[in-house]
């Protein structure tokens, strides 16, 4: 089961994790188009936080405890049983926000944008290697197997 | 009457009974199970009954697990039947219609709340709003009706107001305390909510009860108030609070007061019965009492808690806090713990409150002993406010930190969208101001539930 390991020891806080995350879930997959032509601009899932120069990039921990699966008031919300990833489903989702209130690393966004829907990491499924950690230039962001 | 036997008998089918089936047949793939409901519906969530009253969602979007969720989990689903009686020692209860005995080796109690109504003339020709049922009448109702009133302005109170409101009725809310949402949430909180309310055409008449209901043939005429006045209404709603439905354990040796009493492990004082969700009142860490916490994350861990327990895996939940989480008209509030403080314990307690122009950003934090006990806020306040309720629960002293508490989450970035204020990056609240140790600390182990390697 793969995860996402946080390297805070070499992260240079250049962002580039939330501007390729964004992209990867766009609907063109191409930067040009996602930052200029398409109607909604793409939320990333992961955030660079940054302090004095501190930095790291988060995102979903998938953890083995999800509480936002535990809260989810509609299902929406749900672990998957083989990989343990936590999966978000849309098009169940409300957007009540309990997942954001119950996340202990804020993990999850208010997208208002997309029609009122939670936001979070989905380690890229589908992808090789999630975006993130393919575009970090200082692997501040690697795959690890747990 | 034919004799059933089922290893695992659980009474209720919302959170805490799915907390509770899921945990068991995590542990134990093959014991027998069964969950038992009055309402004939597949497992749904009445947290999502507001959202469907003003058409935000279908009716097929209630449902709370996949369709294949029984089979895939081998549950037995005995959905639209009662349980009418109820034997601790022979372990047994009756089902009706038809009549049927099951036995059970163990038992889970996930019976719910139900709606309080006050014993005020013409109650019966008043809606409730907590199933699923309530909801189609009133839609239905709602389709000829021109007034609505709204006896009770909290979390159910202002679904209903803004449902009916959006399915173009005019809607007036009574509460009986001087602001709505006066459990849930601080006055400044209120406030501005009420600000939402009031621009969406919502009356608000605060400080009054309704002392009587008058109509005739079945259909509401006018609500009459304590202060002696009078409106208006085609539809009246009683949602003045829900109460632990004990109905099922009364009269057995099950322990009770406000809701059924369990321990630790969310047994009752009966061996191998258990209780979890609504019905039960648990013990709430940061008032130091017992009391019924009706919300659906408390509810569903502690039907897991309750499964794990029953299937033989320890699982220790040893208190919670209340935590709500409310949209209303887009608008997001978030609340946790202790959000009125009383003048006693203001004496032990600091209160920080940052508040931002025009609703955008409202946070209120209560801490007593450097620990955080309370939560409170608005609008941009909501994001990333699981940091908060992280720390609360771990009891962690954030007096390092605590100015820090006040700034706003770091989300979206801000090549997203130019920053608001004057902020910059290095001006936000997020697990970056947190001491190392507490950061990895939660590593996927941010449970309320201390699940032991026993």
């Amino acid at each position: 089961m793969r995860r996402i390991e946080v390297r805070d020891d070499v992260c240079i806080g250049c962002r580039l994790c939330e501007i390729w995350c964004a992209v990867e879930h766009s609907q063109t997959k191409d930067i040009i188009k996602a930052f200029k032509f398409e109607r909604i601009r793409p939320m990333p899932r992961v955030l660079v936080e940054e302090s004095g120069h501190r930095s790291f990039a988060i995102q979903c921990r998938h953890c083995e405890e999800p509480l936002c699966v535990y809260s989810c008031i509609s299902g929406a919300m749900t672990k998957n049983p083989t990989t343990g990833e936590i999966e978000h489903s849309p098009d169940r989702c409300v957007g009540c926000w309990t997942c954001i209130l119950v996340c202990p690393y804020g993990a999850i966004a208010r997208d208002e944008k997309s029609g009122r829907i939670a936001s979070k990491c989905d380690l890229c499924a589908g992808r090789e290697t999630p975006a993130c950690v393919e575009r970090c230039p200082n692997e501040a962001l690697r795959v690890i197997e747990i | 009457m034919s004799i059933q036997y089922v290893k695992y008998a659980i009474v209720g089918n919302s959170a805490a009974g799915i907390g509770a089936a899921e945990a068991i047949r995590a542990v134990d793939p093959h014991g027998s199970m069964a969950i038992i409901s009055k309402e004939p519906y597949h497992t749904y969530s009445r947290a999502l009954i507001g959202h469907y009253l003003c058409g935000e969602i279908s009716e097929d979007r209630l449902i709370y697990r996949p369709l294949d969720f029984y089979k895939k989990n081998k549950v037995m689903p005995i959905l639209g039947r009662e349980v009418v009686g109820l034997d601790i020692e022979r372990k047994t209860l009756v089902l009706s219609n038809p009549e049927e005995e099951i036995g059970w080796e163990k038992l889970l109690v996930a019976t719910g709340g139900k709606p309080i109504i006050p014993r005020i003339g013409g109650r019966e020709l008043a809606y409730t709003f907590t199933t699923l049922e309530d909801a189609r009448k009133l839609i239905s109702a709602a389709s000829d009706s021109e007034r609505a009133v709204i006896v009770g302005g909290g979390l159910i109170g202002l679904q209903v107001a803004e449902g009916l409101r959006k399915l173009g009725m005019k809607v007036t809310i009574v509460e009986l305390m001087n602001r709505v949402l006066a459990q849930v949430v601080d006055e400044e909180t209120s406030r501005a909510v009420e600000g939402i309310l009031r621009r969406e055409g919502i009356e608000l008449v605060l400080g009054t009860s309704a002392s009587a209901i008058e109509g005739s043939n079945g259909r509401a005429k006018r609500v009459m108030l304590s202060d002696g006045t009078e409106i208006g209404a085609d539809i009246v709603v009683i949602s003045v609070g829900v109460s632990p439905n004990i109905d099922l354990v009364t009269g057995t040796s099950v322990r009770a007061g406000k809701g059924i009493i369990v321990d630790e492990h969310m047994m009752t004082s009966a061996p191998d019965v258990y209780a979890a969700g609504d019905v039960v009142e648990v013990w709430n860490k940061i008032t130091g009492t017992r009391d019924p916490i009706p919300t659906w994350p408390n509810a569903y861990m502690g039907g897991r808690a309750a499964g794990l327990n029953m299937a033989g895996k320890e699982a220790i939940y040893d208190g919670t806090f209340a935590l709500n989480s409310a949209v209303i008209y887009g608008f997001p509030v978030v609340s946790a713990g202790m959000v009125n403080p009383t003048s006693e314990d203001l004496r032990r307690c600091d209160i920080l409150v940052r508040k931002g122009p025009d609703r955008s950003f409202y946070r209120k934090i209560v801490l007593r002993d450097g620990r955080i006990v309370g939560m409170v806020g608005y609008g941009k306040a909501v994001d990333r406010s699981g940091i908060i309720v992280g720390l609360m629960r771990k009891g962690a002293d954030v007096r390092s930190f605590a100015d820090k508490l006040l700034l706003e989450g770091g989300y979206p970035p801000s090549w997203f969208r130019p920053p608001q204020s004057s902020e910059t990056m290095e001006d936000r609240f997020g697990l970056i101001v947190l001491p190392k140790e507490l950061i990895f600390e939660f590593e996927g182990r941010g449970g309320w539930i201390d699940e032991g390697s026993g």
